[in-house]
């Protein structure tokens, strides 16, 4: 669904992701894994238009992304939910979530799949009508997936979605990433809970310094291995 | 009691005044960190526009100004801001300053730097008495079209799609573009809104003091950005705050500034923006909801 | 910390070039009659501005919109010292005894305006200094228009918006050309100073300065007083030169004018504000002609008021849209000349305006 080749992203003058290729097919987890600086957030920023793609091509069932803005790149299926519970904090949830379905046409279907993810998300529908800024961090981790779930994306990029948030709510995002493959939704991970990854993953990549230094599908990653590539050492 | 109620209707009518002016520019720096210099030339715009379309039915100068702003203000930013888009708070405000200073300079080589004068609506020069209190029309034309233009925007703001994807870009520009708003659209709606708000801003200021000139737009720009600069840049109800903050200052001010000082009116009022952007660089009424967030 | 003399040897030959470069657009300046040399007179007045601006606004990244104050402070200052005592009667009757008698020399006066601009600054910087980026450009603004409004109302001092006149001896073009010159070199050794280079790293950097140990605020005050100096002391010829001035002398088209020529140029470096300054006099000037009417190959161009600072609007713009960190990129000449081939390789890429870090380095850090 997803093909990488050969990305290369810079910021300024210094190159964060040197000639990464990768691939995501139709309703697997991918794992992006890799110490700090390795380029992970950078990959996905390319691909979801964020950032400008230096070299290299992106693909989506054929269609070209690079070179898209961030607005279209949506528009063709793919949705990104950035590091940092990026909620507009001066709109209610309604407003986010109605922010979220921009890009649909199919107004009747939207209201229906508000209703949806506010089954998926009980506590969103509590604070419905009140400013996204007083919610919790957990209860907006919450809020920014619903929202990107409500374009309808084929692809889901989710940039270290239980970053900060407490066990129990560690759980429920992997527990949410789970039941979302169970519904068909391709998704690329980015995490830095490494061993939740690998086992919720398909399979992974590592990325270190901006280049990638592994590939490995599920099960083929030991805990051993996942210390080694986030400590920098053990050179494959 | 008259002079109680005379000074509120002074402060509400500068206040509606800077609001208008103070809403346009809070609109656009909201969304692209831009402090537009030239909001002062689409208020000329507007301003030559009546001058040049005085001789039409009243109704269809008024109509023809806003449009003709709205227009200005579309095209500014399609041809200067929009590819600069993005550069720092500094490299935008220089360039709006050049916007500024290209179309005054070329409105003078049009119309030359003699001051014209139009009479679009007489009725704004009469005044209506009620028990002893002496209104000019204009004050009421100018309080009450502020007050359904905010009412307005407010709705826009709230209750639209439009609207409400406007709010969400001045918050979080790359967030709502990742959410599919389309960027060039919603700045070019802020525009235009801009632009709306500037025409009608030179209707009610021609229609005051009759006179039109090459820097008609330069006090209305200043007070409009430090009402802007009191209710925290950026944010639309801090500039209608802002707005009627000012007018009561300005009002106070007025009242209560002996006769030598009180050319000096403004000088204080600038002096205590500069005080106020050094103290309180947030604004006066810092609403923690609507501060950024790190 | 050591200093190496080398920085201070490149410094030093940079600054013979540029001076080099002024004198030889003055010395050209000269051959075209009056006018020209009227012309002439005014862009090394406007070199000295220009480059002075540079001081605070391209090491600090602050960009100030209020520096033409400080030289209308120096103006002011210089005409009420220098005017003779009769004028000074006529003009301000209603001066403070212990001014009317007064009749200071030119470099009195000049080194008078100097302090008394620097003084200002020292005063208003205790509150601006605080802040940064945007907030204080916009605060660099309130001040310019405050100045304005008390130069307007001051009519003790300033005679209102009637303005003074003072009629001296003019400076002449060689003074000029010196005073010119001893900026660029001053400028050039600020750059070079301690605080310079520490300043220059807040503009870079400004969490990074502050965690080595740049007070910020610091640098940044000493930098603005230095340059309201500067500017005081163009005032000051500015006012000898012109012999009249008002306080719409000292307000926007003013300082539109020395931003432009700051931004054309490229507002990091001396050598920019030093081409941008000559690049922009001489367009002016050419588009001036152009204003008052001249036939060119049998085209009649009727005059137009306006003409000339609609040009300057243009050529700003473009160099805005196209070229955001000026003719020189931000940087000096000598850093234009590669010297060693693996330094040319290291030079910064070009910023890109929408997608590079700022074009123009201003307000490295928002509050």
């Amino acid at each position: 669904m997803l093909r990488v080749e050969g990305l290369d992203v810079q910021y300024g003058r210094i190159r964060a992701v040197r000639d990464v290729s990768l691939e995501v097919s139709q309703g697997e987890i991918v794992g992006l894994l890799g110490p700090n600086g390795a380029g992970k957030t950078s990959t996905l920023g390319a691909v979801s238009g964020r950032l400008p793609v230096a070299g290299g091509r992106v693909l989506l069932e054929g269609e070209q992304l690079d070179g898209r803005p961030a607005e279209e790149i949506v528009r063709r299926g793919v949705s990104l939910v950035p590091e940092g519970r990026h909620v507009f904090a001066t709109l209610t949830v309604a407003e986010n979530l109605a922010i979220g379905a921009t890009v649909r046409k199919d107004r009747a279907q939207v209201a229906e799949d508000i209703e949806r993810q506010l089954e998926r998300f009980s506590v969103l529908r509590r604070y419905y009508r009140s400013n996204a800024g007083k919610l919790s961090g957990g209860e907006q981790q919450q809020l920014v997936i619903a929202r990107a779930l409500l374009s309808r994306p084929r692809l889901l990029l989710l940039d270290e979605p239980s970053l900060g948030l407490s066990p129990l709510l560690v759980d429920l995002v992997f527990e949410t990433i789970e039941q979302l493959r169970a519904e068909g939704l391709t998704i690329l991970l980015v995490e830095q809970n490494a061993s939740r990854t690998v086992e919720v993953a398909d399979r992974c990549y590592v990325l270190r310094g901006g280049e990638l230094v592994a590939h490995a599908p599920r099960g083929d990653l030991s805990p051993e291995e996942l210390g080694d590539i986030y400590l920098g050492a053990g050179e494959r | 009691m008259t002079t109680v109620l005379q000074f509120v209707v002074d402060a509400l009518t500068a206040g509606s005044f800077y609001a208008l002016f103070a809403l346009g520019i809070a609109l656009i720096f909201g969304i692209m960190q831009l402090v537009n210099f030239a909001h002062g030339e689409l208020i000329m715009v507007g301003a030559y526009t009546i001058f040049l379309t005085q001789a039409w039915p009243w109704q269809a100068t008024l109509l023809m100004a806003v449009v003709a702003v709205a227009v200005m203000a579309l095209l500014m930013e399609r041809a200067a801001f929009r590819p600069i888009r993005g550069a720092n708070p500094a490299t935008l405000l220089i360039t709006s300053f050049a916007v500024s200073f290209l179309l005054q300079n070329v409105a003078q080589m049009i119309f030359t730097t003699l001051p014209k004068s139009a009479d679009v609506v007489p009725l704004f020069r009469s005044s209506v008495t009620v028990g002893g209190l002496t209104v000019g029309w204009l004050s009421v034309v100018t309080i009450l079209a502020t007050a359904v233009l905010l009412v307005a925007l407010a709705l826009f703001m709230t209750r639209t799609r439009a609207g409400v994807q406007m709010r969400a870009a001045a918050e979080d520009f790359e967030m709502a573009r990742l959410c599919g708003v389309r960027s060039n659209r919603v700045i070019a709606s802020a525009f235009a809104i801009g632009g709306l708000l500037a025409g009608v801003g030179a209707i009610l200021l021609v229609g005051q003091t009759g006179g039109i000139s090459l820097g008609i737009g330069l006090t209305p720009v200043l007070f409009g950005f430090t009402a802007a600069a009191i209710g925290g840049l950026g944010s639309l109800p801090g500039a209608v705050v802002g707005g009627y903050v000012l007018g009561v200052a300005t009002a106070l001010l007025q009242q209560l500034l002996p006769y030598e000082l009180a050319g000096y009116r403004d000088a204080f009022l600038f002096a205590g923006v500069f005080a106020l952007m050094a103290l309180r660089p947030g604004g006066l009424f810092r609403v923690a909801a609507l501060s950024p967030r790190v | 910390m050591t200093t190496s003399t080398r920085p201070w040897l490149r410094a030093g030959v940079l600054a013979a070039v540029l001076c080099a470069l002024v004198a030889l657009a003055t010395l050209l300046g000269t051959l075209g009659g009056p006018r020209l040399d009227r012309a002439t007179g005014i862009a090394l007045i406007m070199l000295i501005v220009v480059v002075g601006l540079k001081i605070f606004v391209g090491d600090s990244g602050i960009f100030s919109f209020g520096h033409v104050a400080f030289m209308g402070v120096g103006a002011y200052t210089t005409a009420i010292v220098m005017m003779a005592p009769a004028q000074r009667a006529f003009q301000l009757p209603e001066l403070p005894g212990f001014l009317a008698d007064l009749e200071l020399s030119a470099f009195e006066a000049a080194l008078l305006s100097g302090v008394v601009a620097a003084v200002f600054a020292l005063l208003v910087s205790l509150p601006l200094m605080r802040l940064s980026g945007l907030t204080a450009s916009l605060a660099t603004v309130a001040l310019l228009i405050t100045c304005h409004s008390v130069l307007q109302n001051a009519d003790r001092f300033t005679r209102g918006s009637g303005g003074l006149i003072l009629i001296v001896e003019p400076p002449a073009l060689l003074t000029l050309l010196v005073c010119a010159c001893v900026t660029i070199v001053a400028a050039l050794a600020f750059r070079q100073s301690r605080i310079g280079l520490r300043l220059a790293a807040s503009r870079e950097d400004e969490v990074a300065a502050r965690a080595i140990g740049v007070r910020v605020w610091w640098e940044r005050g000493i930098a603005f007083v230095v340059s309201a100096f500067v500017l005081g002391v163009a005032g000051s010829l500015f006012v000898r030169y012109v012999g009249s001035i008002n306080p719409d002398s000292f307000f926007l088209s003013l300082t539109f004018t020395a931003i432009a020529m700051l931004v054309v140029g490229g507002l990091t470096s001396v050598s920019g504000a030093v081409i941008g300054t000559i690049v922009v006099s001489v367009a002016l000037e050419v588009l001036r002609v152009i204003e008052s009417g001249v036939t060119i190959g049998g085209l009649e161009i009727p005059s137009r008021s306006g003409l000339a600072s609609v040009g300057l609007a243009l050529v700003l713009l473009g160099v805005l849209l196209l070229r955001p960190a000026g003719i020189t990129g931000g940087r000096e000449l000598s850093e234009l000349v590669p010297r060693r081939s693996r330094r040319a390789e290291q030079r910064p890429a070009e910023p890109d305006a929408r997608t590079g870090p700022p074009p123009v380095p201003v307000g490295a850090v928002e509050e």
